[in-house]
């Protein structure tokens, strides 16, 4: 039986995942973008 | 500084196709758990960073032990991406952990051995860039880190066998490893998916770590040209 409830807190930990490593490989190009800036 | 190598955006397009791949496998593939239900698609992503996590911690204090053995920078800047892809590792882990708890075992947390060490070890990792902040002395901040980093590793035994050895609302190990191989007393098909998505969170954090390296040496590098500028400068000056 499809649970919505239980997929949500699936998705919500695999979104976790994503956010996170979106957000360090944001953090390393800009890390990257500032030392070409120098 | 150098664009990004073009191996290291093909290895990055591979990498991103594999890891929506693991998603497919555990989303879509995997059944559900006969107690679980479909929270079992959870597993994938939180022990794949979970194991990925304590693996950059013993690489990160492998390197400060290298640091202090030889001396060599290249040591010290290999520890330090480790030592932040492992907090990265460490809070995904704590987190996803979390979204698990809470629907499975009715909390979100407890202050119990197996969840205390995780957060130790989160803090600790914390506790590494904050000293690392305070020196500025590069040798002497090689060398005062890489004992931290020491000691932080020094956790991850106790972390690791936390569900057997104290009562803890983590579950216990469902996987042994020994001279026989890897045995598990879950269904095939979930160890197939889990192992797939740990060698999945491990390129990715190679990816990362490539990339992390990469600035640090660079970093270094350029503070080593400003150095030489400061004391030519000050030639001039005098």
């Amino acid at each position: 039986m499809f649970n919505f409830s239980q997929w949500g807190w699936v998705l919500f930990a695999w979104g976790q995942l994503i956010a996170v490593y979106i957000a360090y490989q944001v953090y390393l190009t800009w890390r990257l973008k500032r030392l070409e800036d120098k | 500084m150098p664009k990004q190598p073009m191996w290291l955006n093909v290895y990055g397009f591979v990498v991103l196709v594999l890891f929506l791949l693991g998603m497919y496998l555990g989303l879509v593939v995997s059944p559900p758990d006969a107690s679980m239900g479909e929270l079992i698609r959870m597993i994938y992503a939180h022990v794949a960073v979970a194991w990925v996590g304590f693996l950059a911690v013993v690489l990160a204090a492998l390197h400060s032990m290298l640091f202090l053995w030889k001396a060599n920078f290249k040591d010290d800047i290999r520890a330090v991406a480790h030592a932040e892809i492992a907090l990265v590792f460490a809070g995904l882990t704590i987190a996803s952990g979390m979204t698990w708890s809470k629907p499975t075992l009715g909390v979100f947390w407890d202050w119990d051995a197996k969840l205390t060490l995780t957060a130790l070890l989160a803090s600790l990792l914390v506790g590494y860039f904050i000293v690392r902040g305070l020196i500025d002395d590069p040798e002497r901040r090689g060398r005062i880190s890489a004992v931290v980093m020491i000691i932080v590793m020094a956790s991850l035994p106790f972390n690791y066998m936390a569900a057997k050895w104290f009562r803890t609302l983590h579950p216990a190990k469902s996987y042994n490893v020994d001279a026989t191989g890897l045995s598990s007393t879950m269904s095939p098909v979930f160890v197939k998916i889990l192992l797939f998505n740990v060698v999945v969170a491990a390129m990715i954090y190679i990816y990362f770590f490539i990339q992390r390296n990469r600035i640090g040496q660079q970093e270094a590098e350029l503070f080593e040209k400003e150095t030489e500028l400061d004391v030519k400068g000050d030639f001039i000056h005098v």
